[in-house]
């Protein structure tokens, strides 16, 4: 069964690219010890050279390998993604379900809320929990967190409104079914496919505010990332354009790997949305 | 601009050996198999089926108006005054259209029109042929009383959604009559409304061929309406005509097991809705 | 009609303060001393404390101090910034209109441009031109905005030296009149470039998905069946059945494109509001950070009014049927 949806992944346009690149990505990070040529600490390079055979990507100010730092950085970098799209699954959607089995004042309410914070730009949000908070490096993905549950909890909302409304979901209460079993058996499976492509998108949000972050030098400085690898490359932007634009390419490359993926189980689930649109001629 | 009529005793609009192969979740469905199909001048002719008899596929391959679903395979010769539809260039279909030609009515008024625009305007837009906005504004008051609807100035004005299912039904077919077509092409016309309002569209439609000696052929599963309006029925299933014959000859003496069938399913219909037993009219 | 735009209004007011209510508590939550929070890095004389203990009635009971707090807020004190020593609603008049500028022309270039892109890209009967046009405007959304600022700045200032690096200005000019005017645009080209490109890229793939759902309506056959041009059926009725959509998350991505105020204002080192907030929260200057951010819940609450109020004029479903009330 599990065999059967990857193949119907990779049968359509752009998923199976999407998770061959989300693949190889995240094996580059976590074995970046085999795969990078000296830790990310090493220093002894000379600093600031250009792109070469010894050194792909050149070195950076402070004489570190950039090839290897980026294999370093981006373990924290996709874990943030990940682990905050995670959480702002658990916390949206946790509120969503709620929002929507519920209904009544209490949905009301909680909507309420999610359009506050739905109405705050992300990086605000995240700006102002680092100001309060701090910015080690689980705050941090708390902090993204807090910025990007709204679109989760909005969805998982929607899901639940739409399915509770079809006949299965009828059917199963007028066989007397509890209100967990509805939940978990019969909603939750449905919405799945949904909600794992927004988990995704999610996730290259979440890449995407943390490199801004870290770009503005506010992430954990004892952990390196790619956002933080942009910082510096600000600085020596005229000197060292290797410094800005590697990091950088890293970044496009994991947030295209999401979002492929995301599409790609879109055109499974509803090949409709991806087909070509009726022409006008004739 | 050349307007055709054909000679006396050929068919308007001609069907011949259509085939119309569509690829569905990857498999090719045959929807139309090989259909012969002639409509007169002044004719009202009908095609009943099923679901999925491929009649509705039909009537808009004939009018190229397909909806978009992949084609395997489109083919055979759809006549219209004796040229080819099927290989006519875009700009040829769109005169046609626009003037003389063949004209369509689907099933679901609300969507068939477009929320966002007035009546006025969405019927004007079928009127540009005539030199100017009086005439436009007359010719438009005037196909809306063609259609039953004598309120001209307050409907015009109006949004397609501040309309009932009956007078959007209406709008649509002074819509297609806007261009003075020589055949009306009317797919499941009264399928999406309440059954009084199908019966005054079913009384507009006959009227219309009456008066205009306006062609039509009625793509319906209503063996009703069949029986009201046509004279002649084409009988579809599985993608092939499975019996044709003058309206009557097919109500009393039905050649086709299948025709037999459907036609005494629709009694016992009528029947039990006659004895008050079963849903209500 | 009207009733309609004053529900509209009175919920945004309402969000306004709901907004503002929760900072304020969330404020109270910091850890450690109230005043050393508002002051920032820097210790605190005796008398200032007492000073600042009165005016923001530190001592007095929560809610006393809470509808204090909306009461200078709605009059405009929003504080005193002890990093810049100048209050805080004076440094939020200088920055903020600079970065509406900015944001503003990029925003509004970027959603033209996006529409139309969406739009070819929709209707276009040539595949491949399509495929081309995703592919690009899936790229341009991944790279992260202050990437291409950064790419733009390399190719465009250090490499062509076409134009400036960053600033809002040059440091002495001597330009007046029309010159002036030219000198100072031509440090807003790569800003502004950078915020169209963001904005379109976002509005590019939402509008060929809206474009691609109205072809598919039965009103497009029913033009079709009129004998209209491809040219004559986009214009009349596609492009404004499929811009209402779009339109209703145009509020959202005004709210975007605050947010990229700040990482592009740092790239381009533009004195703008960006800026300002990330200055801020290096110095942790609470009331500043407070500031900026009841200027941007603000601005966007103001967007999705004046969004609505567009989108009720657009579609006469609503607009007819509040009328009718």
């Amino acid at each position: 069964m599990a065999l059967d949806l990857v193949r119907r992944l990779f049968a359509t346009r752009f998923g199976g690219i999407g998770v061959v690149i989300l693949l190889a990505v995240s094996i580059l990070s976590i074995l970046a010890p085999f795969f990078a040529s000296s830790g990310p600490e090493d220093i002894g390079s000379p600093s600031m050279l250009p792109p070469s055979w010894q050194h792909p990507f050149g070195t950076d100010s402070l004489g570190r390998d950039v090839r290897s730092v980026l294999l370093y950085a981006g373990r924290s970098s996709l874990t943030i993604g990940f682990c905050a799209a995670a959480m702002a699954f658990l916390i949206g959607g946790t509120i969503g379900a709620l929002a929507g089995y519920f209904r009544g004042p209490l949905a009301a309410v909680l909507l309420r809320v999610t359009d506050l914070f739905h109405t705050l730009p992300a990086i605000i949000i995240v700006l102002f929990s680092v100001s309060l908070l701090g910015a080690s490096f689980w705050l941090q993905v708390a902090a993204v967190a807090l910025a990007i549950w709204p679109i989760e909890a909005r969805l998982v909302y929607g899901q639940f409104i739409t399915l509770s409304e079809r006949e299965f979901v009828l059917a199963a209460r007028a066989a007397g079914l509890s209100t967990g079993h509805l939940i978990f058996r019969e909603i939750l499976p449905n919405a799945l496919p949904t909600v794992i492509v927004q988990v995704a998108l999610d996730a290259s949000t979440a890449i995407l505010i943390e490199a801004g972050l870290g770009f503005l030098g506010l992430s954990d400085p004892t952990v390196p990332s790619w956002g933080e690898m942009l910082n510096r490359g600000q600085e020596f932007l005229e000197l060292a354009w290797w410094m800005s634009v590697f990091p950088g390419m890293a970044i496009c490359i994991a947030v295209l790997g999401f979002n492929l993926f995301a599409d790609g189980v879109t055109e499974m689930f509803n090949p409709r949305a991806t087909a070509a649109p009726p022409k006008l001629e004739g | 601009m050349t307007v055709n009529t054909p000679p006396a005793d050929a068919p308007l609009l001609s069907a011949r050996d259509v085939k119309v192969h569509l690829r569905v979740h990857g498999r090719v469905v045959k929807a139309v198999d090989g259909v012969d199909i002639e409509v007169h001048p002044g004719q009202c002719v009908g095609i009943v089926g099923e679901s999925g008899s491929g009649k509705s596929t039909l009537g808009r391959a004939m009018t190229r108006l397909l909806p978009n679903v992949e084609i395997a395979e489109l083919s055979g010769s759809v006549r219209f005054c004796g040229e080819d539809v099927l290989a006519m260039t875009p700009e040829r279909i769109r005169a046609l259209r626009r003037h003389r030609g063949l004209s369509m009515v689907f099933q679901d008024p609300l969507s068939y029109l477009n929320p966002t625009l007035r009546i006025d305007r969405q019927l004007g837009e079928a009127l540009r042929h005539l030199p100017d906005r009086a005439v436009v504004r007359e010719q438009s008051a005037e196909l809306l009383r063609q259609v039953g609807l004598d309120d001209t100035r307050r409907i015009l004005r109006l949004y397609p959604h501040e309309l009932s299912g009956g007078m959007r039904q209406r709008v649509l077919i002074a819509m297609a009559l806007a261009p003075d077509p020589q055949i009306l092409v009317a797919d499941e016309p009264t399928t999406a409304l309440d059954a009084t309002v199908q019966y005054q569209v079913i009384q507009t439609l006959r009227r219309l061929n009456k008066e205009r000696n306006l062609a039509m052929l009625v793509i319906t599963h209503d063996l009703g309406m069949v029986a009201e309006l046509c004279d002649r029925v084409y009988v579809m299933n599985g993608g092939k005509v499975v019996e044709s014959a003058d309206v009557f000859a097919l109500f009393d003496a039905p050649q086709n097991a299948y025709t037999a069938s459907l036609l005494a399913a629709a009694r016992r219909l009528h029947q039990t809705k006659a004895l008050g037993v079963g849903p209500a009219t | 009609m009207v009733r309609h735009i004053a529900g509209h209004l009175a919920q945004a007011l309402l969000l306004l303060i709901v907004v503002v209510v929760a900072i304020f508590c969330l404020l109270q939550l910091i850890p450690g001393d109230p005043v050393q929070a508002m002051v920032g890095d820097m210790p605190v004389p005796p008398a200032l404390r007492a000073a600042l203990e009165q005016r923001f009635r530190l001592n007095e009971p929560f809610l006393d101090r809470l509808f204090g707090y909306l009461s200078n807020v709605a009059h405009g004190d929003l504080g005193y910034s002890m990093n810049y020593r100048r209050p805080v609603f004076d440094i939020l008049a200088e920055r903020f209109p600079r970065t509406l500028l900015l944001a503003g022309i990029g925003y509004a270039f970027g959603i033209l441009i996006g529409i139309a892109i969406g739009i070819h890209s929709a209707v276009t009967p040539h595949r491949g031109v399509d495929r081309a046009w995703s592919s690009l405007m899936l790229i341009g959304y991944a790279m992260p905005t202050f990437w291409v600022g950064q790419l733009l700045v390399l190719t465009f200032s250090i490499q062509l030296g076409w134009l400036p690096t960053q600033g809002m200005g040059p440091m002495i000019s001597r330009a007046e009149g029309i010159d002036w005017l030219i000198e100072r645009a031509t440090y807003l080209v790569l800003p502004v470039a950078t915020y169209t490109i963001l904005e379109t890229t976002r509005v590019a793939r939402f509008m060929r998905a809206s474009v691609a759902e109205t072809l598919e309506q039965g009103y497009i056959v029913t033009a079709r069946q009129k004998g209209l041009t491809r040219h004559e059926v986009i214009m009349g009725h596609v492009v404004r059945n499929s811009v209402l959509p779009v339109i209703t998350v145009m509020g959202y991505s005004f709210g975007t494109a605050m947010g990229g105020a700040v990482l592009l204002e740092t790239v381009f080192s533009y004195p703008g509001m960006g800026s300002l907030m990330v200055e801020a929260v290096r110095a942790r200057d609470t009331q500043v950070i407070v500031g900026v951010v009841i200027v941007v819940a603000c601005s966007v609450v103001v967007m999705n009014i004046i969004v609505d109020l567009l989108y009720a004029w657009l579609d006469p479903r609503i607009r007819v049927a509040a009328a009718a009330r």
